[in-house]
């Protein structure tokens, strides 16, 4: 329940105190969020009337084909459609060095990638995953020394996780993936920080 | 319970301000119908601030300032429909032109505060912590121009004070030091002297650090005494304290430093205190303050991609909702659930934003004139709309694009400092860079340097003929200082027959350069470029001597295919290749490499403010930067009513007058700067009739 004063009632001592008598009624502020976690528990009302509903949609997975590319941001899943079958896609990262002074031009990014519930064999080649920074250079990223490379493949119901390295100089990039190996289905928007 | 600290003499000048009709210089008296109780002033008539709010109308900010990214990657394009780009923009507005004011981090916080100019090494996020070394510049004669320093701080020997040409120290790495003395006001002190009462919260201010220097070790957050030789300032973030004090404006002034009061803990706080964190002061309208400044760590402030400690995303449900008193933890404590992940960026800032904001809404203090305002201290990079890196040509071959246009670009004047003005885009300078930052001009007019501060990312030639271009007094580029010719010679190999030459040294940006040397052909240029890596063989400072296998001490393995320059196609060698010369860069191998190029300052990070005097959905596309809202904060809170008027030093106006007696400190003073208006405000003429619903 929200208490309001009327649309034109300035805010006055009748006015606050209906407030007060409908929060007394219905615990609003006290105890009321101490039974639901989610709420806050103490001190706090509904959010003022004035403010909309959370209409747009958050943190939804959308799911990116050939034919409406998405861009995306780490940590969060995207569906990957692909014609014989698909994956859920995440990326996080870059992980980069421990500062050290004075800066250096450049570090190495290393991305996580995570091919995730597979639905038919979804192909993984190192070449359909490129990194554009914000000057538009490319980069290739490869794999990591000393770690076991990629499968060529995401098996059906399967999940394959492995990271990806480039050397880069600090901004913004890109790391696109065309699984299809044509024009990109998904990128990932990020930032190199090396402080 | 904490009780809000209000100095005596504020009271008075409160007390005072309820006898004032007018507010002269500094607010508009216009007509309106709002109730005469509302506000003292005659009859019929209300007072309003520089803004078009009646005066007290915003009682409440809480400014959350975020890092280093640009509008375009915050609010565009992103699939996850963030919190940050859709829920809060409809809850208020969206400022699509809000720019920062430098690089790379620490001159934009302390610009925001003071409306200082970056120093040197402000831009450098201050290496050292150490005091500066100069004066107040208080020359009255150049108060009029746009371009005035008076009220800026000048350090000793400035501009460049030490710089060493070719070191460590050169160019915007230089400076005497990064914490301003006491003759430099802050918006605090304005505060102070206003009787407004103030509170700047840290997220894991104070923890304990699991490895590295300590981070805050002073009372206002300093990692220690700035004082002699400083200390060393760490600049990022370990397991369990993510705090850094870059990101934290008080502890960069002595005029806040050299007060006990303004470093208690009734006016610094760590975010999550019990006893004067923010939820603590929240939950009455008495304990919240008028101004509360909130700085994120470096992980909820979306700076790490991958967070060293808590990321909150342990504190929400599978729904996604905050749990704000989760079983057997402690409320309010989101740290103290483990994280489900450890992922930054935008992700961790969205976390934060979705805890800390609902929160703040459904307070008291924020229904009665709250404004809660979300920012970010630089665009990083600093383009407006080119930072997916669609403005260049993608369809480039070889790893090579065309130069960028300034078409993509924001707007400046051939200093790089305007964007827009009141009247007009590039009337006057916005963005000036101070006295300890000066701009060289070409003999066409043309700025040599990039500015305002040390704005990154854009590369400058090396020499212009008939321009002292070598001259230590003037500011460099922050991207490549010296991109001339290059030979690279330490672990460089190629076989005769193949196209491919290893170099550690090569990078991406060194596509497009032209090559010389044995074994290589004619016409030759390096083409797609291989950094693979990590290699975990580098000497670095615990191996000083190189490994055999790692000459070249790199921690990645680099090489190149060689190309014609004319068709791109692969170019075999013609021997072996044991060194290569690269070319200077030019406008053609170097997108962003000009002596012209306008320049976008900090670039265009965009701001959220949400307020009942907003309408929810809001656009505004006036350009704002961080001056604009120095200046904003002193007219909403009427600073120029406190009673600091001492000249500090003479000439350079005083703590509650400004350097232009309206109140506004250094750069805010600008005349033809903005404050956020009706543009942004765009509820108060509902408030003024009476129609106006806050929610009660």
């Amino acid at each position: 329940m929200t208490s309001r004063c009327r649309a034109g009632q300035r805010p006055g001592i009748s006015c606050l105190g209906a407030v007060l008598l409908a929060c007394l009624l219905t615990a609003c502020g006290t105890s009321r969020g101490a039974s639901r976690p989610s709420e806050p528990p103490l001190g706090f009302r509904s959010p003022p009337a004035f403010l909309p509903g959370s209409a747009a949609p958050v943190d939804r997975v959308v799911t990116a084909s050939a034919a409406h590319p998405q861009l995306a941001v780490q940590g969060v899943g995207v569906r990957v459609a692909l014609p014989a079958g698909g994956v859920l896609a995440t990326v996080t990262g870059p992980h980069v060095p421990p500062f050290v002074a004075p800066p250096p031009p450049q570090v190495t990014a290393t991305f996580d990638i995570s091919l995730a519930r597979a639905t038919g064999d979804v192909p993984v080649r190192l070449a359909d995953f490129t990194i554009r920074d914000q000057l538009g250079r490319r980069f290739h990223p490869g794999p990591v020394a000393h770690e076991p490379a990629p499968p060529g493949a995401v098996p059906s119901g399967r999940t394959v996780t492995f990271q990806l390295t480039a050397a880069m100089p600090t901004g913004e990039g890109r790391l696109y993936w065309s699984p299809s190996g044509g024009a990109p289905i998904v990128s990932w928007d990020f930032v190199v920080e090396n402080d | 319970m904490t009780t809000l600290r209000t100095r005596s003499r504020g009271a008075k000048i409160l007390a005072g301000l309820a006898g004032i009709a007018t507010a002269a210089s500094l607010a508009s008296t216009l007509p309106a119908s709002a109730s005469p109780s509302d506000h003292p002033s005659r009859p019929g008539h209300i007072t309003l601030t520089a803004s078009g709010t009646p005066v007290g109308a915003v009682k409440h900010v809480w400014l959350i300032i975020l890092e280093n990214k640009s509008y375009d990657a915050t609010f565009t394009g992103l699939n996850q429909n963030s919190y940050l780009w859709k829920t809060l923009p409809s809850q208020g507005a969206l400022l699509t032109k809000y720019y920062g004011t430098g690089h790379f981090s620490l001159d934009n916080y302390t610009s925001m505060v003071s409306g200082q100019g970056p120093a040197p090494a402000d831009q450098n996020d201050c290496p050292v912590y150490a005091d500066q070394q100069g004066s107040v510049i208080s020359d009255t004669a150049r108060q009029d121009g746009p371009t005035t320093d008076r009220g800026q701080f000048a350090e000793t020997g400035a501009p460049y004070a030490n710089p060493v040409p070719g070191g460590a120290n050169e160019g915007a790495h230089g400076g005497t030091g990064c914490v301003y003395p006491a003759a430099v006001p802050t918006l605090f002190n304005q505060f102070d002297a206003a009787g407004v009462s103030w509170k700047g919260y840290a997220q894991d201010l104070g923890n304990p650090d699991a490895t590295g220097p300590a981070h805050a070790v002073n009372k206002c957050g300093g990692p220690g005494d700035p004082s002699g030789a400083g200390v060393t300032n760490p600049g990022g973030a370990n397991a369990t304290d993510q705090y850094v004090p870059k990101h934290f404006p008080f502890p960069w002034f002595e005029s806040l430093l050299s007060n006990p009061a303004d470093c208690s803990s009734s006016q610094i706080a760590n975010l999550d205190s019990n006893t004067g964190g923010l939820v603590h002061d929240l939950q009455s309208e008495a304990t919240t303050p008028a101004f509360s400044w909130i700085t994120p760590n470096n992980c909820s402030d979306a700076h790490d991609a991958v967070c060293a400690g808590n990321n909150l995303s342990g504190a929400f449900d599978n729904t996604g909702k905050p749990v704000y008193a989760p079983t057997g933890k402690a409320a309010y404590q989101p740290e103290a659930t483990t994280p489900t992940n450890y992922t930054g960026g935008l992700y961790a800032s969205d976390l934060f934003l979705k805890y800390y904001i609902p929160l703040i809404e459904q307070s008291a203090a924020f229904r009665d004139g709250g404004l809660i305002d979300v920012t970010f201290d630089e665009a990083n990079p600093p383009f407006a709309n080119s930072s997916f890196n669609d403005a260049n040509n993608p369809g480039s071959t070889a790893g090579v694009s065309t130069p960028a246009t300034a078409a993509g670009y924001a707007r400046s004047d051939a200093a790089g400092e305007s964007f827009d003005t009141r009247h007009g885009p590039v009337s006057r300078a916005f963005e000036p860079t101070g006295p300890n930052t000066p701009l060289l001009q070409d003999a066409n007019g043309n700025q040599v340097y990039p500015g305002p501060g040390d704005s990154a990312f854009i590369d400058r030639p090396a020499a212009l003929t008939g321009d002292p271009v070598n001259d230590p007094m003037y500011l460099r580029g922050g991207g490549n200082l010296t991109p001339g010719a290059r030979t690279d010679s330490v672990g460089v190999g190629g076989i005769t027959g193949t196209n491919t030459i290893i170099d550690p040294n090569v990078t991406a940006p060194d596509a497009g350069r032209s090559i010389t040397g044995t074994g290589i052909p004619a016409n030759a240029c390096v083409g797609p470029v291989t950094d693979a890596g990590p290699r975990f063989d580098t000497g670095s400072t615990s191996a000083p001597v190189k490994p055999a296998s790692n000459p070249a001490d790199k921690a990645y393995v680099g090489s190149f295919q060689v190309v014609d320059c004319t068709t791109n196609s692969a170019a075999a060698l013609t021997g072996d290749v044991p060194s290569v010369t690269l070319a200077a860069e030019t406008s053609a191998t170097d997108p962003l490499f000009s002596s012209t190029i306008e320049t976008p300052g900090g670039g265009d990070t965009g701001s959220v403010l949400i307020s009942p005097l907003i309408k929810p959905g809001t656009v505004s596309s006036v350009s704002y930067n961080h001056y604009s809202w120095l200046r904003t904060m002193e007219d909403l809170f009427q600073v120029a009513k406190g009673d600091q008027h001492d000249e500090i030093p003479a000439g350079a106006g005083s703590v509650s007058r400004g350097l232009d007696g309206r109140g506004h400190l250094g750069f805010a003073a600008q005349p033809d700067l903005r404050t956020f208006g009706l543009d942004v405000f765009t509820n108060v003429r509902g408030r003024g009739r009476g129609g106006f619903d806050d929610g009660r």
